[in-house]
Order: C-alpha cells, then structure tokens, then sequence
C-alpha cells in the first residue's frame, strides 16, 4: 500500500536538516521517515557534559495528533529518565499539542537534562539519590556519562 | 531543490498544524488563534485539550454547519510557488516523497552542479576566455524555462456527504489523490483531520484506515461536471452561495 508522508513531515524533515537544532542532531532512517536517529549533546551547565546521547523518535501514523515517541538508547542516569530509556515529560504525553514539532519536543529533553526534577521522578532510585544526595547523585551522573555516552567521540 | 518560502521559515499564514498555507482559515473564538478548518477540526476530534497554541478553549459550535464565502474551485495556497519551482528543477520525480527528502539538501547542489556541466558541454567555449556570466545565467534561465505544460483538464474529487450531496475535498488532498490516480496506483492514503483514510481507485470509495466499516462513495469530475452538480461545500464548510 501506498503511504504517502504528510507534507508536515516532509517539511519540519528539511528545516531539521536545513536548519539543525545546535547540540543536537535528528537524521531520518533511510528505509523509514518516520523514524529519526537523534543525537543530544550533554548540555555544559549539566553533570551530562562532554557526552553525546543517543535516542530514537518516531511519528506514530497520528502524529502531529499524537505525540511522538522517544526514547533514550544510551545509558543516562537522570531522574525523569528510566533504564529503558522511557522519558517523563509531560508534552510526550497528556500535554502534547499539535503545534509542537520534532524540534520544540528535542529543545525540551535537552532543557530536561539541564533541570533534572526529582518531584516528578521516573526512576524513584535515581530521584531518591538525587533529593537525599544531590552531590552524590551528580558524581554518579558524571561518571555514567564518561562510560557510556563518549562512544560517539572522537 | 528548495523553494524560497521552505527557506524562509513559518510564516503568519502557516498553519501551525499542517505547515502549509491555511485552507479556509478557521479562528478560535476565545482566542483568536487561526488554524486550516480541518486542522482545527482534527485537533477537536482528538481531544487534544484546547487551542494547540494557548490551550484555550475551543468552542464547538464553530464546527456545526460551517459556513464560509469560499470558491469552491479553489487551487492549493502554493500551487504558484510549487510550479515556480518545479520549473526550475530539471528532472525530478514527484513519487517517491521519500527519496525527496534525502535529497533534499544534496539535490540543491546537484543541481547547481549538473546545470553548470550542462552548459559546458553544450556550447564549448574557449577555456582562457572567461564566459560573460550574465549571459550564461540568462542561457541557463532559458534552458530552465517551463516546457508548455500538456493541456490536461483540471479535474476535482468530491465525496459524498453523510447524509446526501456532494463535496469536495481540501485542495491539497485533492491533489495528492490525483496524484496518486494518474499514476494509475490501485489505492492511495490520505490524511484527513489527523487520521488516516484510504481511497480504493477500483470501488471509487474511501474509508478509514483502521476500520474498513463506514465506506463512502468518491468521485473524479471535470469542471463542467462540477458546475452541474451542486456541490455542497468543500471539506465540511458550506460554500454560501449569494
């Protein structure tokens, strides 16, 4: 069957590339557009710095009715962020708008790695070490980081 | 290649659902936020809490019994800008969408490239002797003129309403479809309202993707059929009629 790409996808896929996001990088799959290969930079002011994180996105047949779903491949130890790689963040979910876009949704998870918020955790370990013992906690952070997001680094 | 309004960006008459030119522009009245009317509509019927903007209220009385002064035989927003381009662009296959956005980026280049080889190759110049560029660029303006387009009758595609009459379609959509039946594709997809549709070319009938159940009839005319036929309205606004 012929499944044709919506013109919004086609569209927010050239600005990506046109246009890229600095510190991140979101390349569509070459056997499916609707499935993004997307790279994060570990932004400065956060214990993820000097790492590269990997994640998947993908625009269920809905989108834009429906949020996208993302998901971290690299290991990362954040709060929001579960061992899976399931992301909180309520515009992935019960406050997604139309009017958001790849972009808008990639800018709001790298904010989220800037401003881990233990109240509203995904991981209740990593939330409990991150309230009780938030030195110890950006440490762990740190050295997560080193091990398991240097990979693509030259 | 790209055209100049990709490049540019967003722009006040974008709609922020679809990115593309607004069809029937449609306001929230609480809000004022425009949207296509079928953007708006989708977003409705999916409950997606208010104005996807603001997250206003959205008051639903403007989707009962729309209706616009609208010409009904209307052409897509940037059916201008879209032939502009297509004219500059040498040899690229309007199918495979996919392939277009790898391309995308590169093809711009490529382009730029092949035209240049083209021009060497058909008219030999004398390599000490620089070529007068504005008379090259006029050349290969020339060269990428638009070939007189084959004289094709524009044909529409209506639906028939839930309870009688007929539609037409949104124009983009329309033209996707036709698209898709010119070059002879048993069935095609659609989105409409943010949720998948199938056209079945063989029955002449659409239904929804995911549940084959409520199928209804389409229909591929010419203009004087569609001057004959009364239609109703396009995409679910009412064409008022003076």
């Amino acid at each position: 069957m012929a499944s044709q790409l919506p013109r919004r996808i086609i569209k927010e896929t050239q600005r990506l590339l046109a246009d890229p996001v600095p510190g991140i990088s979101a390349n569509p799959d070459e056997s499916n557009a609707r499935y993004f290969h997307v790279m994060i930079a570990g932004p400065d002011d956060s214990p993820f710095a000097g790492g590269v994180f990997k994640l998947e996105l993908f625009l269920p047949e809905e989108y834009p009715m429906a949020a996208p779903k993302v998901r971290f491949m690299t290991k990362i130890y954040h709060p929001n962020i579960d061992k899976l790689g399931r992301i909180c963040l309520d515009i992935l979910k019960d406050k997604w708008s139309p009017a958001l876009q790849i972009r808008t949704v990639l800018l709001s998870i790298q904010a989220l790695l800037s401003a881990p918020n233990p109240e509203d955790p995904l991981a209740t370990d990593v939330a409990e070490q991150w309230k009780t013992n938030e030195a110890e906690a950006i440490k762990t952070a740190k050295q997560w980081t080193q091990s398991y997001a240097r990979k693509f680094i030259l | 290649m790209m055209s100049s309004t990709q490049r540019q960006g967003p722009t006040d008459q974008e709609c922020p659902i679809c990115t593309c030119e607004m069809v029937l522009p449609t306001a929230i009245p609480a809000c004022g936020h425009k949207f296509c009317f079928i953007c708006l509509k989708g977003v409705n019927m999916s409950n997606l809490g208010g104005c996807p903007i603001c997250r206003g209220p959205i008051d639903d009385k403007i989707f009962k019994k729309p209706k616009q002064a609208l010409d009904l035989k209307m052409d897509v927003p940037e059916a201008a800008a879209a032939a502009a381009a297509l004219a500059q662009q040498p040899s690229t296959s309007t199918s495979s969408t996919l392939q277009q956005i790898f391309n995308s980026v590169t093809q711009f280049f490529a382009f730029s490239a092949a035209a240049g080889d083209k021009k060497v190759k058909q008219e030999p110049v004398d390599e000490d002797v620089k070529p007068d560029v504005a008379a090259l660029n006029a050349q290969m303006r020339a060269q990428a003129a638009p070939a007189p387009p084959p004289p094709q009758p524009r044909m529409y595609w209506l639906y028939h309403g839930r309870h009688q009459g007929w539609w037409r379609f949104d124009p983009r959509i329309e033209k996707d479809i036709e698209e898709a039946f010119v070059s002879l594709m048993p069935v095609t997809e659609v989105t409409i309202c943010g949720h998948p549709y199938v056209i079945d070319f063989s029955k002449m009938s659409q239904f929804p993707k995911n549940s084959r159940g409520s199928a209804r009839e389409v229909k591929r005319v010419n203009s004087d059929e569609f001057d004959a036929m009364n239609v109703k309205g396009l995409a679910g606004v009412f064409a008022s009629r003076s």
